[in-house]
């Protein structure tokens, strides 16, 4: 057990390390001056000074070869420091810390809307004997994932701020201020959560399993909760962590839609900035969340589902 | 006069739309009647297709899918409860308390994510037979009264953790909780392997006639319905073809079609396949040498001191491997047959493996036809170390027919392309060449010409297994690998496909190495018998020898659980003649 988790931390070390050089490979040695794009964003009419730059290329070591830099900047980020934005010129971790909370209740809550959402709709499909509803429920997770999120969330703000006055339309203030945007990012995602749990769901319900459960006089219902719920459980969790991406991209509309700070409204703002030591931050942070998420997903597999055992997933 | 436990009469099933099954052309059950007396056993009797598990279904209200009931009625108990009629909530009431079912396999019949214990208590607490801390008491003595050890330890554990009999006792336990006046078995044992299915079958009966319960048992296998029901009903296209005294009817079959099945029961006929081979290298014992160096022909397979061990994942020391087979020694010669018999672990399909090359040895030889061509070394699955053009050429010279047609076939492929593949694979023959050959070896399998069109979904079990024939012999091979060839197959395709493999045996001069747990159909068609336990060979010898005289216990407690053998004599003179 102890070994198992030791050699996932090494994987997720791995995968850290990875997103760390693809991203500087990307963003700092692309055919293009990294001092130029800074000073251009900064000054935003083209016109670049050539001691400024010869400055910034010091302070930010460009002089050097890119290996030098390369483990100059891998040295910084593993004792955690990932450098300073160039439009605002505050530290990259501060500029990260300061939008996380915000984002994570916003994903904290649209991922428990989602999952409630789509597991209602997933047990209502396989509860109900009516062909008709059940064909009607289970035409609904595809529209929620075509729908586009922006167009979702302005239909939102038209109906619940313009119209009825419910929910602040911008903003960061309170709990009111973030249903509005919850709801934006859960519904695609309840719908991804409602196609995979219906379809385990309805695999689970064929089983010889559930038949020994009926002639034993269970209710459909007993029969959903007790027998069909968690064995569908295992394939959907599977797709949590796809979920987390999900949510992380989401974000970058549904901030930029609600005007809320976070997460995603940084990347946004730091990516049409070309804030390049920002970039990279938030390109290594989000590999940091999918790694952990997907760890927590391994680890609760075995809990789940008694037939995994530790040592036996590591050899297949 | 005791009112029947159940009374079915004219009962009519049919699938798809309600609205369209007042048509009796959708009908598979075509009025079924019978009753079932407390206490007796009643089997019904059929093969695939012919209505028995569906009539089962439908007197436990779970008919699949879209079936229903179009006609008829079905009365349970004193009461005479309409089943046909009854609510869902009623069934509630019914199921688990009033009648049980003891599913077909028991390997995916229980939850796997819930405790053994908890899913024998889950009838209790929904019957409230027992509060929730009684139902737990009282799962633990239920598991005890099936014949589990350890019980307490047994009802902690998940059904992965338990063999396929412990599994299926813990099914009848949970049919049998709240004491039933029905139980429906449907083919209770059919997955499980021969002693264990005795065993099971004697659980079965022995806890029912202690309640009293009434048994109705659907079985496709007429040895069992012959040691265990106290009457029968035949049933065919969904129709009862003979009922009656389980005795009567199979001792004196009234009907052509319980005849025939009872001729292709291969436990109940003593019908061999091939006349029994000459005296030449009966006793191929290869320990001994002297024999085998009596007979001047080197033997098509010769298999010397066979080893393979598994590493088991995360174990440690004595635990960290199993031997899946054992210093295993035996010969075949050109044309013959020898059986590899034993129960499911005994090493029998790994040793067929091992002879195809198909993974390698961890000790031992494997000689075709004097050339050795034992995969050996490495350790770690397919690979080790081999002359890849020596082993080409044993793939040439060889072939293998799975147990499973549904499976062993490429579904996206015709079956001119899946005959075809070893062809192409071996690039033999130009492609007018290659096409000639595939209708020749479809018209070798008695197959019409015209299915070389066709997909594996539009065949029957039978047929599939015919296109697997085929494709094996595509090469000409010397020796065929059977394994199981006939064990997913219903009992009169199973002696069509025998009879098969035994007119192409001495057409082609083949020789089969037949893998089986199947005493009887084994006595049908080997000329030689190596009984496996343990990976290791037990006993070794002529077919006769090893069925009239076995010396080993373990082969005469194999011998002893072929179902059919607790008839009276006098019925089984009567069968043959």
């Amino acid at each position: 057990m102890t070994g198992y988790i030791a050699r996932r931390l090494l994987q997720a070390a791995g995968v850290l390390w990875a997103a760390f050089t693809v991203s500087f490979l990307i963003l700092f040695l692309l055919p293009s001056d990294p001092v130029s794009i800074m000073l251009d964003a900064a000054s935003g009419n083209g016109y670049v000074d050539p001691a400024k730059a010869a400055e910034l290329r010091a302070s930010y070591g460009f002089d050097q070869g890119p290996l030098e830099q390369y483990l100059r900047m891998l040295g910084r980020a593993l004792t955690g420091d990932l450098g300073t934005s160039i439009s605002s010129g505050a530290k990259v971790t501060t500029l990260i810390a300061q939008s996380f909370p915000e984002t994570l209740k916003l994903a904290a809550l649209a991922l428990a809307l989602s999952l409630v959402l789509g597991a209602g709709i997933a047990t209502a499909s396989v509860w109900t004997r009516s062909g008709r509803l059940r064909q009607l429920l289970l035409s609904l997770p595809p529209v929620g994932v075509a729908v586009p999120t922006f167009w979702i969330g302005l239909i939102l703000l038209q109906l619940f701020s313009f119209r009825f006055f419910l929910f602040p339309a911008v903003g960061n203030e309170g709990f009111a201020s973030l249903v509005l945007p919850a709801v934006t990012l859960a519904i695609p995602l309840s719908a991804v959560v409602a196609q995979v749990l219906a379809e385990s769901m309805q695999t689970a319900w064929r089983t010889q399993y559930v038949e020994t459960a009926l002639a034993k006089g269970a209710s459909r219902g007993r029969v959903i909760t007790r027998h069909v719920g968690r064995n569908a459980a295992i394939p959907a969790l599977t797709i949590l962590g796809v979920l987390v991406g999900n949510l992380l991209a989401g974000s970058v509309v549904v901030e930029t839609v609600f005007s809320r700070a976070g997460f995603g409204r940084l990347i946004q703002t730091s990516v049409q900035a070309q804030d390049i030591p920002v970039v990279q931050g938030l390109v290594v942070v989000a590999a940091l969340v999918f790694v952990l998420v997907n760890l927590a997903v391994d680890l609760a597999y075995p809990v789940l589902d008694p037939r995994i055992t530790r040592t036996a997933r590591t050899t297949t | 006069m005791v009112a029947p436990a159940l009374t079915v009469t004219d009962l009519r099933v049919a699938y798809g739309s309600r609205a369209r099954g007042t048509d009796p052309a959708t009908d598979v059950v075509h009025g079924v009647s019978f009753s079932v007396l407390p206490g007796e056993v009643v089997a019904l009797v059929g093969e695939s297709g012919s209505g028995k598990s569906t009539t089962a279904h439908a007197a436990v209200g779970l008919l699949p899918g879209s079936g229903h009931v179009t006609g008829g009625q079905i009365l349970l108990g004193g009461d005479a409860l309409d089943l046909t009629t009854l609510p869902p909530r009623a069934w509630q009431r019914v199921r688990g308390a009033r009648i049980g079912l003891v599913p077909q396999d028991p390997a995916v019949a229980l939850n796997p994510v819930a405790r053994i214990g908890d899913q024998v208590a889950e009838v209790l607490r929904i019957h409230r037979w027992a509060t929730r801390s009684q139902a737990k008491a009282r799962a633990v003595e239920i598991l005890e009264s099936v014949g589990l050890d350890n019980p307490a330890a047994r009802a902690r554990q998940y059904p992965h953790e338990l063999s396929g009999g412990m599994r299926q006792r813990v099914l009848i336990g949970i049919a049998l909780a709240c004491e039933p006046e029905l139980v429906i078995a449907d083919e209770p044992t059919s997955a499980l392997d021969v002693t264990v299915q005795r065993t099971v079958l004697d659980l079965l009966g022995e806890l029912t006639s202690r309640i009293g319960t009434a048994v109705l048992l659907i079985t496709h296998d007429l040895a069992v319905a012959a040691d265990r029901a106290d009457r029968v009903v035949v049933l065919k296209d969904g129709l009862i073809v003979e009922q009656g005294v389980t005795a009567d009817v199979l001792g004196n079959p009234q009907h052509a079609y319980t005849r025939e099945l009872l001729a292709a029961a291969p436990s109940l006929s003593d019908v061999r396949r091939r006349p029994v081979a000459g005296p030449v290298a009966a006793a191929a014992a290869p320990e001994s040498g002297v024999l085998a160096a009596a007979v001047p022909r080197v033997p098509v397979l010769a298999v010397s001191g066979l080893t393979k061990v598994f590493r088991l994942p995360g174990g440690r020391g004595q635990d960290a491997s199993i031997t899946a087979v054992d210093d295993v020694s035996f010969e075949v010669h050109r044309g013959r047959t020898l059986a590899l018999v034993g129960e499911s672990g005994s090493g029998k399909s790994t040793t067929a493996r091992l002879v195809l090359g198909l993974t390698s040895a961890a000790a031992g030889t494997v000689r075709f036809d004097g050339t050795d061509v034992t995969v050996s070394g490495g350790g770690r699955g397919r690979g080790g170390r081999v002359d890849a053009a020596a082993l080409k050429e044993l793939r040439r010279r060889t072939a293998l027919v799975y147990q499973n047609p549904y499976a062993s076939l490429e579904p996206r492929f015709s079956v001119g392309q899946i005959i075809d593949e070893p062809l192409r694979a071996h690039q033999i023959g130009s492609s007018a060449e290659r096409r000639d050959r595939v209708a020749e070896l479809i018209d070798l399998v008695r197959l019409p010409a015209g299915y070389i069109e066709r997909r594996p979904e539009e065949l029957s079990g039978g047929q599939r297994q015919r296109v697997a024939i085929a494709r094996a012999l595509a090469l000409d091979p010397e020796l065929v690998v059977l394994d199981e060839p006939t064990s997913a197959l219903d009992v009169s395709v199973q002696a069509q496909i025998l009879d098969l493999l035994a007119g192409l045996q001495d057409s082609h001069g083949l020789t089969y190495l037949f893998i089986s747990h199947d005493l009887a159909v084994v006595r049908q068609v080997a000329d030689d018998v190596a009984v496996m336990r343990g990976g290791r060979v037990v006993e070794l010898g002529p077919t006769q020898q090893i069925f009239d005289h076995p010396v080993e216990e373990y082969t005469r407690s194999l011998l002893a659980a072929i179902p059919g053998s607790h008839r009276p004599t006098r019925t089984l003179e009567g069968v043959i003649a």
